[in-house]
């Protein structure tokens, strides 16, 4: 199985719309040295989404991922396992021993959306605006 | 002067308490980290835009919690750490954990103890959805997130529209109405070396032929009854860009010839004119014609054919890539959602199930309509079929036999597709436009197996 790795330093790359690294490799072959890397550094969506495929890339374990992104990929024939984090020896080991969903790897708030079936998050993100705010008892746990 | 600096970058030394109160309340969303990247405090606005909460987000790397497009290149947190200096507003994006896209602007300060020692950096973001959502249709320049598609066919354009736009060759993109020949034109133009030019629209087919020649190539003054001064044309204006010519097969014979010439050495000339100008634009056309039967007929100039079809998208009608309407759907109602400032959450099953159902002869324009039109009419955060346009309910929605949920519908459509295929997996994903394994895992999904299989 050929797996491709965002790769940040010896992380897994945090938004794979902005990777600049692709590591691929054969599983079962990892720590040998045997990764190729694809640059994917200022590649549109679109390209991107080509570059990965071209690699023959089956397995894409990725950090967040835009959902046109991951659909476009998944649709493509590529599985995708996002919001994965942390470095890449330990993850890639996790998914041999298929560990990876144990939540140890998962970005935070990430949990609830794996693959398909997205839920949406609280909210909008607009929420809030003039408000009133909270008391000073919702002030809790500013560690500066 | 580096203290100063310093000094002039830190957020409330010595004022914890009432600061804390402060950033809950606030609009902006607000985080801060230590020195190794620890997030170690998140207001309510951080909540809301990530997506993320608060006592998810305390003790992690601030990477991880907000995703932002520059976390791996240019962390802006990093350059004010390096050089004590803040940032402000710098516009990127982030990742919310519902694989939204959310245009941000952040801002940077050094964090400093009571001692004036640095103790971390603090962040705050802005939630620039709206604004640019309205820059979008202002300028209308639009991105992959609106093209969006699951069908092969279309999968496969879009592997290649990279490489179409920068050839600068000329394109046709056929399709029937509504299904985004317009949208394909500009993400060409968009891609292309001459994105920094003008996209000039033409539409062909709701001009007199007269009126669209004077349109097309300009005229100089008194070159017919009303044309009181010189005026360019189109093509003059696209200079270094794109001349997009909607509906071209619904150009006469007589225009055909002069477009054809144009097409061959870049010249023509303006209406009352003896001086040939030169045009460098770049010609994308389209039609919802069947281009190659009116040649055949000779209604359309067989030599104007060729030249314009060196690349051609055809794209497909709505009705045969059904898998894009969730996917769709969803896009639409977060658009609206910011265009509208209201807060639909989610699309009720019976509602997508009829959504799934219609077979929907005006293409992707009529589905964004019925989603507009279900943004009128709900009062709430959820569509439901009533909030429907009535011209898209079936004859055959009846109380009691709707699936329970969305899951359901899905794998009903999967199973009467799946039938229609005699349990074919390839040629229902064909049909579906869907690669093999895509079919497969969602059968396995929804828990869809071959009766007596």
């Amino acid at each position: 199985m050929i797996v491709g790795i965002p790769a940040w330093g010896e992380r897994v790359s945090p938004v794979l719309d902005a990777a600049e690294q692709l590591v691929v490799l054969e599983s079962g072959t990892e720590g040998r040295g045997s990764g190729r890397v694809v640059n994917l550094s200022g590649l549109s969506p679109w390209r991107r989404v080509a570059a990965i495929r071209k690699a023959g890339v089956e397995v894409l374990i990725c950090g967040a991922v835009t959902r046109p992104l991951m659909e476009s990929l998944s649709a493509g024939g590529v599985q995708v396992v996002p919001w994965v984090s942390g470095r890449m020896d330990e993850v890639l080991e996790a998914f041999a021993a298929g560990r990876l969903q144990d939540g140890r790897f998962s970005m935070p708030g990430c949990g609830r959306m794996r693959r398909r079936g997205m839920k949406r998050g609280r909210g909008k993100g607009r929420g809030g605006r003039g408000g009133g705010g909270r008391g000073p008892g919702g002030a809790r746990g500013t560690s500066s | 002067m580096a203290q100063r600096e310093k000094s002039e970058a830190s957020v409330f030394p010595g004022t914890r308490n009432s600061a804390a109160a402060v950033l809950e309340s606030i609009a902006d969303g607000v985080f801060t980290v230590d020195l190794d990247w620890n997030v170690t405090s998140f207001n309510r606005a951080a909540e809301e835009i990530t997506g993320v909460e608060k006592s998810q987000a305390l003790g992690k790397k601030c990477w991880e919690v907000l995703r932002a497009s520059v976390c791996e290149s240019a962390c802006v947190l990093r350059k004010t750490m390096d050089t004590g200096r803040p940032i402000v507003n710098e516009p990127v994006y982030i990742v919310r954990s519902d694989g939204r896209r959310i245009p941000i602007s952040v801002s940077t300060a050094l964090l400093l103890d009571d001692d004036g020692e640095v103790v971390g950096g603090a962040e705050t973001f802005r939630d620039l959805s709206v604004e640019e959502e309205l820059r979008r249709e202002l300028k209308r320049r639009y991105s992959f997130e609106d093209m969006i598609s699951k069908h092969h066919r279309l999968l496969e354009v879009f592997d290649t529209l990279p490489d179409i736009a920068e050839s600068g060759s000329t394109v046709l993109i056929t399709g029937e109405s509504g299904t985004g020949k317009e949208l394909m034109a500009r993400a060409i133009h968009n891609l292309s070396p001459r994105s920094d030019g003008p996209l000039v629209i033409v539409n062909c087919g709701a001009l007199p032929d007269t009126l669209l020649e004077s349109e097309l190539f300009g005229h100089k003054a008194g070159a017919f009854t009303d044309a009181k001064r010189d005026r360019a044309g189109r093509f003059a204006l696209a200079k270094g860009g794109t001349v997009f010519l909607d509906e071209i097969g619904d150009v006469s014979p007589a225009l055909q010839s002069r477009l054809l010439r144009v097409l061959q050495d870049g010249t023509y000339e303006p209406l009352g004119s003896t001086r040939t100008e030169r045009t460098d634009a770049r010609v994308i056309a389209a039609t919802n014609r069947d281009i190659a039967s009116m040649v055949e007929t000779g209604e359309f100039r067989n030599d104007l054919y060729y030249r314009i079809n060196v690349i051609t998208i055809d794209i497909p009608p709505l009705r045969e890539r059904r898998e894009d309407i969730p996917l769709l759907v969803d896009h639409f109602v977060a658009r609206f959602n910011r265009l509208k400032g209201k807060d639909v959450t989610s699309v009720s099953p019976d509602a997508m199930e009829i959504l799934m159902r219609h077979d929907y002869p005006g293409n992707v324009r009529e589905l964004e309509n019925a989603i507009e039109h279900a943004f009128a009419m709900s009062r709430g955060r959820v569509i439901r079929a009533e909030h429907l346009p009535q011209r898209i309910l079936p004859d055959d929605v009846r109380e009691g036999e709707r699936p329970e949920s969305f899951a359901e519908a899905e794998a009903a459509f999967l199973r009467r597709a799946l039938e229609q295929h005699d349990w074919n997996r390839a040629a229902t994903a064909r049909d579906l436009g869907i690669h093999k394994t895509t079919l497969w895992r969602k059968m396995k999904r929804l828990d869809i197996a071959e009766p007596g299989g």
